[in-house]
């Protein structure tokens, strides 16, 4: 019989134990103090490091260390709308990193506001006297990737494989639609015959200031010669990099042809590491352990990062504005009312917004389009006034006790446009004014307002996407039919008819203006703030960034100009 | 006992078919891909011609069944953003999250196992009770916060480890840890029910009768009967780890299919939601058919059953 004294043996046999053991060492020899970044495990990945300035791209002799550093700068972006390598396939966004890999038609500022001759494969272009042909002279001794040099040719064969019906460029339709014929008289002139007199829309439909990937050139030769899928997986341009390597849905890696670029010089950074990280916290946590030189970043995370990063805000914001779905407007209803639409605009806290909800970046002014669009003349905000908002109100006859308004508000790229909603609510609600708010997704709301299925007396709480030639913008939003009409008046209707048929870009911003001066007056937009998407950035690069345009996000290609 | 396999087959393919059905249907209710594709500047030709390039101006039956017929074939379609096959999707971000998935739960096995052996053979003691505590609070605690607190303390401010990414080996331990310990709660519980039951039983009173030291008893009689439901668990545990393990890969950073379930759920790509659903439900479906079959194979009672 075992004694009751005896102590029973349950525990785990010693082969466990040492097994767990060595586990528990080999994760303690893991873990050490210091930078995370002063080693890598990984023989792929290069040592990251922050550039010391966009204009000195190799570090003083004295303190070079034993073996080349490589210069590698690492962006974090949220989310791509689409991660196509071919100009062709992509949809929307995109030509940030791939302005990288291929040069546009027509450039932009390093500031990312305004058309340039500088920083494009067109050194100048003429416009004919009626604007139904456009010239565009090319630079010399430009090359792709491969060796062969960017030509007439390849221009002509950009446009010439918009017409493929699977192209989901946004703008392909409107520049194969202008195209009558193109000539290449020699291998650095490109002379385009237009359908009508459009060469002002064209050139800005063919400049990557206003596009999307349409401006950039690609290789005729290199294309035609491995196919359009071959092309897609393995791009080449006349860029400052190359495409190095990409895992879908997580990151892409360029690097620097080590060439001295006619645009961006001999490029600041050896590598470009562009990362998709859709989790915020996750962003934040790497820029704070420098494993992230740039970020997308929210509001909600601007305490984690102040006074240790810098803080930058896109120069061409979005503009949220509340305006009314006018086909949901009838003759009696109280949003065709005017002084009823100025109670409405007098109620709103713009400033109130801007500093409690985006916490003081952005701006509040009258306009529907960003301030930055170029010639756009400022229009004042209404001043917050609940009392002047009442007398309003009193004066237009609107019985509020049978008031039926829907409030819509939906999520566009982190813009908290929810809690805003509920603000404005709450504060036309303070006078007298119920609405109903429905919080419900782009794409639903978007469906039913070209449906024309919204309900009655709609109100919408609309982000513009900032943009320096929002004609696409303002055709849906200002006619009567557009397809997301905010107005139904006759005065709009034909400034925006003018705007269409401008052949000048005199023509055209003068017609823009008018458009906005009217639907200021009318109340048929009221702004309630101008704010874009923020960026925070380590230090050392802070001053080589330039935010650029809101939907562009992140204006990569201004932090590689180097000297 | 071929007849038994060959239910159990049907049975296996009908459940696939019906998670098809169910994440097609489900993931086209989220609404439609092309404004966030598209953007809000595009034209409605612009909408006209992606939906015809993407196929999603079809009716719904027949986009099932041009996908059910791809499927067939072994086409997974392509995906809506990038136009890539879903399939050298998965093949090409698998491997990250097959080597997170295997770790962690290789760890959650190692600690799971003396901890449930542990637990059981003081049933009701101070250490029993401590462990089923230790257990439930793992179990309950969200991965999203404990990952959050991690990264906090072991990268931000101790810089021990990467917050984010897959640069080496010191970039699984973070996350790694995570999931472990997620797993070990619920693993932990199951082997000592487990082990309650087998030690209870008459097998392991004879082994006792014959002087089998109690330490044999435990790891060499008790614990193998034990096992068996923790193997099957663990199994249905990797297809969710590697396939849909969408929290902790976000918040890690962890290039996996996790990770890219949850981009794809974001912008509404149909065709890479719908493969790694299906994958997930093929590999759980699959590890429950392969115990099935075993157990066939190893224990008579079960074609009875």
């Amino acid at each position: 019989m075992r004694s009751t004294t005896t102590r029973l043996r349950t525990g785990p046999p010693i082969w466990w134990t040492a097994l767990l053991s060595v586990i528990l060492l080999v994760l303690s020899a893991c873990a050490g103090s210091g930078d995370t970044d002063e080693t890598s495990d990984s023989t792929e990945a290069p040592t990251t490091t922050a550039a010391t300035s966009s204009t000195d791209s190799t570090p003083p002799a004295e303190e070079a260390p034993e073996e080349p550093a490589d210069t590698e700068i690492v962006i974090a972006k949220e989310r791509l709308s689409n991660e196509a390598l071919d100009p062709l396939m992509s949809t929307s966004g995109g030509k940030e990193y791939m302005r990288l890999v291929f040069d546009p038609l027509i450039g932009m500022n390093r500031e990312g506001t305004e058309s340039s001759k500088e920083t494009g494969i067109a050194r100048d272009w003429i416009v004919n006297e009626d604007g139904t042909q456009v010239t565009f002279m090319l630079r010399e001794g430009i090359t792709f990737s491969n060796g062969d040099e960017v030509t007439s040719a390849d221009v002509a064969f950009t446009w010439e494989r918009m017409n493929n019906p699977e192209a989901l460029m946004p703008n392909a339709g409107f520049i194969t639609e202008s195209i009558a014929s193109v000539e290449t008289p020699d291998p650095y002139t490109v002379v385009v015959n237009l359908t009508g007199p459009v060469a002002f829309q064209f050139i800005q439909n063919v400049s990557i200031i206003s596009s999307g990937t349409e401006s950039l050139i690609v290789p005729k030769n290199y294309i035609e010669e491995v196919g359009v899928e071959a092309f897609g997986a393995n791009p080449i341009g006349s860029g400052p990099y190359v495409l190095t390597s990409r895992q879908t849905g997580q990151e892409m890696v360029f690097d620097s042809r080590g060439e001295d670029h006619f645009a961006y010089g001999v490029p600041a950074f050896e590598r470009v590491t562009l990362r998709i990280v859709p989790e915020l916290t996750s962003r934040v946590s790497q820029l704070l352990t420098g494993e992230f030189d740039v970020i997308e970043i929210d509001r909600s995370a601007l305490s984690q990062v102040e006074g240790d990063f810098v803080v930058k805000e896109a120069q061409m914001a979005d503009t949220l504005f509340v305006g009314s779905a006018s086909p949901t407007v009838s003759e009696g209803s109280p949003l065709a009312n005017p002084s009823f639409r100025e109670a409405l605009s007098l109620a709103i806290d713009r400033e109130g917004i801007l500093e409690a909800l985006l916490l003081g970046f952005g701006k509040t002014h009258g306009n529907l389009n960003a301030l930055a669009v170029p010639g756009i003349e400022e229009l004042p905000a209404d001043a917050y006034d609940l009392a002047a908002a009442e007398s309003a109100l009193a004066e237009s006859g609107v019985d509020t006790s049978t008031l039926n308004l829907t409030f819509h508000v939906w999520d566009y790229r982190g813009w908290n446009t929810a809690e805003i909603g509920q603000v404005i609510q709450q504060s036309w609600d303070s006078i007298g004014i119920t609405t109903n708010l429905l919080h419900r997704d782009y794409s639903t709301v978007r469906g039913e307002w070209v449906a024309r299925e919204l309900p009655s007396d709609s109100i919408v709480l609309f982000v513009l996407p900032g943009s320096p030639f929002p004609s696409g913008s303002m055709a849906a939003l200002i006619p009567c039919e557009g397809p997301l009409t905010i107005a139904c008046d006759p005065a709009l209707d034909a400034a925006a008819a003018t705007a269409t048929a401008a052949t000048t870009e005199d023509a055209w911003y003068s017609a823009l203006n008018e458009i906005e001066r009217l639907s200021h007056d009318m109340r048929v937009h009221m702004t309630v703030v101008e704010a874009g998407p923020l960026v925070a950035l380590a230090p050392n690069i802070a001053d080589a960034y330039f935010p650029g345009q809101s939907y562009a996000d992140i204006n990569i290609p201004s932090l590689v100009f180097g000297s | 006992m071929i007849r038994h396999f060959s239910i159990r087959v049907g049975q296996a393919l009908l459940a696939l078919l019906v998670v098809l059905l169910l994440v097609f249907l489900s993931s086209r209710a989220t609404g439609s891909p092309l404004d966030l594709l598209l953007g809000p500047q595009a034209t409605q030709a612009d909408y006209a011609r992606l939906e015809r390039e993407l196929g999603l101006d079809q009716p719904i039956h027949v986009q099932f069944g041009r996908y059910a017929v791809g499927l067939a074939s072994g086409d997974m379609g392509k995906s809506l953003r990038t136009r890539e096959p879903v399939a050298s999707m998965i093949a090409s971000t698998a491997p990250a999250s097959i080597v997170l998935g295997t770790a962690s739960l290789a760890v959650a096995a190692l600690l799971a196992v003396p901890l449930g052996v542990f637990a059981a053979s003081h049933r009701g003691q101070l250490v029993d009770r401590a462990t089923t505590a230790l257990s439930v609070f793992w179990m309950s605690m969200a991965p999203f916060w404990f990952g959050i607190v991690l990264i906090a303390v072991f990268a931000v401010r101790l810089r021990w480890f990467p917050a984010g990414g897959n640069a080496g080996i010191r970039s699984i331990v973070l996350p790694g840890l995570t999931l472990a310990l997620f797993a070990t709660g619920g693993l932990t519980r199951l082997i000592r029910t487990s082990m309650l039951e087998a030690l209870g039983s008459e097998y392991v009173r004879l082994a006792r009768s014959t002087g089998a030291s109690e330490r044999r008893v435990l790891w060499r009689h008790a614990l193998r009967n034990a096992l068996l439901p923790a193997v099957n668990y663990l199994g249905i545990l990797f297809a969710l780890v590697i396939t849909v393990n969408a929290v902790v890969e976000a918040v890690f950073d962890w290039p996996g299919l996790g990770r890219m379930v949850y981009n794809a759920i974001l912008s509404r790509d149909f065709p890479v939601v719908q493969g790694l659903v299906l994958l997930a439900a093929t590999i759980a479906i699959g590890v429950n058919l392969l115990v099935d079959v075993v157990m066939l194979g190893i224990d008579p009672r079960t074609r009875r059953g």
